[in-house]
């Protein structure tokens, strides 16, 4: 199944090579605008990050766009809205694994051509020798954030039994999770009780944590505090999508052929 | 042969107006969450631009609320042009052949793909978003009406100029990737750049934005005007730019479209 969506996926080349070329040029306007912003302040340093750190910060956000991206509410929405979900339904494998592997080719292309180039630039640029345990802590925390994502994906996904168009919906989610984890502006800029609020959400691991700790400029008692919160809203979330499963599998009707 | 007037054009567009709001509101909840959506994103910019300024003292030449009425109206004009000309739908529409159907009508071209091709209706909440941010900091920095005014003309000027160009470069786009991956990369990068001074991407950048891809003449020199950081010829230089990039535009689109074969049926 991951296969197929490999190849599903390889068939817009060039449109993945457009996309990934408007992700580096934004990554750079990004960067520019920052060190207009140090330099015309005329300070190394705001809020612990160098205009050096916040060049990698944003290669290492955007590669981890890459790994927090939502595939499974479209696969869910897709099946939904053709009425291939009744099909689904006769393979012998559950729909909610069946619709996360054909989201999984989605995500593994996003990983490979997304995560990786950008990351390898982080790491050219950033000039840090990363440690086993930074490497370690770093795949824990991308990890975590990948699984929220999927689990806040399926739980979009299900309202399109209800709702069947979601693209709406789904941008309203995705922005959320770019503006509050860190993907717009590093949240150690924002207001101190607004930080302290997103270290206990579920979206700051999704960006901000993993990408300053990269850059080592995050606290130790930040990275548990927010890996702690993430698995508790882990499980959370997984109640909370067997739970909303287990009441739509029963209203879902094939909607076309 | 059939006489169009403008009257008719006009007609035409409100028509096909009225036709994609009812289809847009068909499904509610959906148009909604757009509309939602539309709004959220639209204060995306005041939020960085607000960060940038409590943690530093940010862009060289430019107070808190001048960033802010740069911004706005950069996400404005995006969003008014998206409304009527939005890459995307338009290229999706000649790959499917959909825009066949509206070319046997006696319209102009551009009237015709203006009137009919996107479906980004959701901007209006955007746009309102924005617009009230303007004025929050055009009330800020105490501008006079007939300063606004001045500034929305000329930035009305741009954003046609502009829209022109983008309808070519959208043509342009179809020929050459048959997707519209190119144009929504494109407007993305855009909103971002033009919600800042173009002086701060440096020259190069700076002239690609004014003159090859001109949201510079739309909005930034507009409000370099306004802010008094150039003179009065300087202006009437940007109204004829503005003049004439959408005029060859014009021109270029229409030599596109000889070239336009439909991508299906």
């Amino acid at each position: 199944m991951i296969a197929i969506g490999i190849k599903d996926e390889l068939a817009y080349k060039l449109d993945y090579i457009i996309s990934l070329f408007f992700r580096f040029i934004n990554v750079l306007f990004m960067i520019l605008i920052w060190s207009a912003v140090y330099l015309g302040t005329g300070v190394t340093s705001i809020r612990g990050l160098s205009l050096p750190d916040i060049d990698v910060y944003f290669f290492i956000i955007y590669a981890l766009r890459g790994v927090a991206n939502m595939q499974l509410p479209d696969v869910i929405e897709e099946d939904i809205q053709e009425g291939s979900i009744a099909t689904a339904y006769t393979r012998p494998l559950r729909y909610p694994l069946q619709a996360y592997m054909r989201g999984a080719a989605g995500d593994l292309m996003a990983m490979l051509f997304v995560t990786v180039p950008f990351f390898v630039i982080a790491v050219l640029i950033a000039h840090v020798t990363l440690t086993l345990g930074t490497v370690l802590l770093l795949l824990v925390e991308i990890l975590i954030g990948y699984v929220l994502v999927n689990l806040i994906g399926f739980l979009i996904g299900m309202t399109a039994v209800k709702l069947i168009s979601i693209q709406g919906l789904e941008a309203v989610i995705w922005s959320t999770l770019l503006l509050l984890g860190g993907g717009i502006v590093p949240l150690n800029m924002m207001p101190l009780v607004v930080q302290q609020i997103l270290y206990l959400s579920p979206f700051a691991i999704m960006l901000y944590i993993p990408a300053t700790t990269f850059l080592g400029t995050v606290s130790q008692s930040i990275i548990v505090t927010n890996i702690l919160a993430s698995l508790a809203w882990i499980a959370l979330l997984t109640v909370a999508a067997f739970i909303a499963w287990g009441k739509v599998r029963r209203q879902i009707t094939s909607a076309g052929g | 042969m059939v006489e169009i007037t403008l009257i008719d054009a006009i007609k035409y567009y409100l028509i096909n107006q009225e036709y994609a709001w009812k289809s847009f509101l068909a499904y509610r909840a959906q148009s909604l969450l757009w509309l939602f959506y539309s709004a959220f994103t639209g204060i995306f910019s005041l939020i960085t631009i607000t960060v940038i300024y409590n943690v530093s003292s940010g862009f060289p030449g430019w107070n808190y609320y001048q960033m802010l009425i740069l911004s706005s109206t950069v996400v404005m004009v995006i969003d008014a042009i998206q409304y009527n000309v939005n890459g995307w739908d338009v290229i999706r529409s000649m790959r499917r052949g959909m825009l066949d159907m509206h070319m046997v009508r006696p319209y102009g071209l551009a009237t015709i793909m203006i009137s009919t091709q996107s479906r980004a209706k959701t901007l209006i909440s955007g746009f309102a978003t924005e617009l009230a941010i303007f004025a929050y900091a055009a009330l800020m920095l105490h501008l006079s009406l007939a300063y606004i005014i001045t500034f929305l003309g000329i930035v009305a000027i741009g954003t046609y100029a502009f829209m022109m160009f983008l309808l070519m470069l959208t043509v342009l786009s179809y020929h050459l990737f048959k997707s519209g991956m190119f144009m929504n990369g494109l407007i993305n990068t855009l909103s971002v750049v033009g919600s800042y001074p173009l002086s701060v991407f440096g020259t190069i950048i700076m002239l690609l934005f004014s003159i090859l891809v001109p949201i510079g003449i739309a909005v930034y020199y507009p409000a370099e005007l306004i802010f008094g950081k150039i003179n009065l010829v300087f202006s009437l230089a940007i109204i004829l730019s503005s003049i004439a990039v959408a005029f060859v535009s014009y021109k270029l689109f229409y030599v596109l479209m000889r070239y336009y074969t439909s991508g299906g049926g």
